[in-house]
């Protein structure tokens, strides 16, 4: 348990090493670097400066190992934009990309579980119909235009929800729904098809034999072990459900990381644009690691020697 | 195999709406009404129905409907192009990972973990803002790092394969590794392969789209695109324009989810155990 604790610990180390050496090659795949960090009609004396100020001039590899200290130490960089530091700016939107990804994740797991054990309950009716109907098109429509679906609707036309903004309940419905669809779809869709595997296995017939009602047999045994499959689905979109964040917080003006990196590219704050990859891998991996936790409490099968 | 996906309901109906996604891009010049770039500001945002305007105009009173169809080109483009360049990366990273093994294995595994460890969008658009947008880039950007899923599904299926005893009786009246690779495991390595790049083809156009409506896919503004004109459509939403957005919209949607019929009815045909 705590070597493979250890274990994971050092993989989120290996990813956010990742990240930084993208991070840092990101700033030399378009030639020069300094072009990605001054205005275009920055001055040469400017740009000549501002190459001594960061070494552009040194090799690579010192550059490259400076790069990592510094990050080690806390320093990834300042914004070009305000003179603050990076991190700081970065780390200050991510409490709103959290709470959107949250609520987005929690939407999908409160739909998309019951939708998929009902469809597998009542597999052939009607029901079931429509739960997989309702999930291809879930998993169909890009995350950009439901949004703009839901403000045309419930925005504009109905009046019912604010459209853009943040910071009461009310502002966080759209949003979620926007962002949580895909993988509502999806965990039904797997729900579905787990919790007919199990249903058809040799312990619910044995459940079934020795005289257990139904709903002991689908509630006590079957489902439980269905959920070890949705476990992993949810691990596998999570990665989803943050691109879908970055989307929809632009959509609906949502002050999060994702809205953030993209007005870094836009005013060409490269330095943020840097940090902002790190802390979302990073983000990604704890999460990851989480989820990997959450294994552990739902198998007792899995050991991890 | 063709008539079990004749078969299929789902399938055909996904068959019919990739047929009309192509035909569409193909015979753009052919089907569309009027020219898609030509504006007419006497026209401006025209609702569906308007005289001339089956599905309305934009904001420079462009023929909506002529814009769709158009459209259609640079989806295909984009997505059949980055799944051509992801394939020739990753089937070879894949079957030389699988058979191969060991460090080699080792390392271009956890490559993939750590690229996929980012937010795709986040990894596209920090590619795209050091690149600088172009639709080249937009191409290249999706195409590579889409390596990693071609990669996976064939490392997985060499892995699998290279024990059985066609792979092993190969190897032992002496055949030549690339001989194993090429003649003997790539074929059973396929079926999975064509469901994945097929799948693969919505998750592009979706992207790209995705791109087109941040405005970071450098689409020159004189080609139609889904993405931008969902871009251009969320602007006069506010002033009752709902059409111009929609309708990219739903073209998006229709044609993922006819990929996606079609895809999963093909993995169904393709793989012996679902029967």
């Amino acid at each position: 348990m705590i070597a493979f604790l250890v274990r994971r610990l050092l993989l989120v180390g290996v990813v956010a090493w990742g990240a930084a050496t993208l991070a840092f090659f990101l700033l030399y795949l378009s030639g020069d670097p300094v072009d990605l960090l001054l205005p275009l009609d920055a001055s040469p004396e400017a740009r000549a400066e501002l190459r001594r100020a960061y070494g552009f001039d040194d090799p690579l590899y010192v550059q490259y190992g400076r790069y990592l200290w510094k990050l080690l130490h806390g320093d990834f960089g300042v914004s070009l934009r305000s003179q603050e530091p990076a991190l700081g700016l970065v780390l200050g939107r991510m409490p709103a990309t959290l709470e959107l990804a949250g609520a987005g994740l929690l939407f999908a797991l409160l739909l998309g579980i019951p939708a998929g054990v009902l469809a597998a309950l009542k597999k052939g009716t009607l029901a079931e119909l429509l739960v997989m109907t309702l999930a291809l098109l879930g998993q169909s429509i890009p995350v950009y235009f439901l949004g703009l679906v839901l403000i045309m609707v419930f925005g504009l036309k109905l009046h019912w929800l604010p459209i853009s903004g943040y910071g009461t309940l009310r502002h966080l419905v759209l949003p979620t729904i926007t962002v949580g669809t895909f993988v509502t779809a999806s965990i039904a869709r797997l729900t579905r098809n787990g919790v007919l595997q199990e249903l058809r296995s040799d312990y619910v017939r044995t459940a079934r034999a020795k005289g257990l009602t139904e709903r002991v047999v689908v509630y006590k045994h079957a489902l439980r072990n269905a959920a070890i499959p949705v476990v992993t689905i949810v691990g596998l979109q999570l990665g989803t459900l943050l691109s879908g964040a970055v989307i929809t917080e632009t959509i609906f003006a949502w002050p999060g990381m994702g809205r953030f990196v993209l007005l870094a590219v836009e005013q060409g704050d490269f330095p943020v644009v840097q940090a902002s990859v790190i802390v979302f891998a990073l983000l990604l991996a704890l999460v990851n690691l989480a989820v990997d936790l959450a294994y552990l409490w739902l198998d007792p099968r899995v050991r991890y020697a | 195999m063709h008539r079990r996906l004749l078969k299929n309901p789902a399938a055909v109906a996904g068959m019919l709406i990739l047929l009309a996604f192509v035909l569409a891009a193909l015979l753009a010049p052919y089907l569309a009404p009027a020219d898609p770039t030509a504006q007419d500001l006497a026209a401006r945002l025209k609702p569906p129905g308007a005289e001339g305007h089956l599905l309305g105009t934009d904001r420079l009173g462009r023929d909506i409907l002529s814009r769709l169809i158009y459209g259609a080109r640079l989806s295909l483009l984009v997505s059949v192009t980055s799944v051509l360049i992801g394939l020739a990366l990753g089937l070879p990273l894949g079957l030389v990972s699988g058979y191969a093994g060991g460090r080699l294995d080792d390392f271009l595994m956890r490559l993939g973990d750590i690229q996929l460890s980012l937010p795709f969008i986040v990894l596209v658009i920090a590619v795209m803002a050091a690149l600088g947008p172009s639709l080249t880039n937009t191409i290249l950007v999706l195409g590579v790092t889409s390596w990693v899923v071609y990669a996976r599904v064939v490392r997985g299926s060499v892995l699998s394969l290279k024990e059985q005893e066609f792979a092993l009786a190969a190897r032992a009246i002496g055949a030549s590794t690339p001989r194993i690779l090429l003649r003997h495991l790539l074929p059973s390595a396929l079926p999975p392969l064509i469901v994945v790049a097929t799948l693969e083809l919505a998750r592009i156009i979706v992207s790209e789209a995705a791109l087109s409506f941040l405005g970071l896919s450098g689409v020159p503004p004189e080609i139609p695109s889904w993405g931008q004109m969902l871009a251009d459509g969320r602007e006069v939403l506010y002033f009752g324009g709902w059409w111009v957005a929609t309708f990219p919209g739903v073209a998006i949607s229709l044609v993922v989810l006819g990929i996606n019929l079609f895809g999963d009815a093909l993995a169904e045909v393709l793989d012996p155990r679902s029967r």
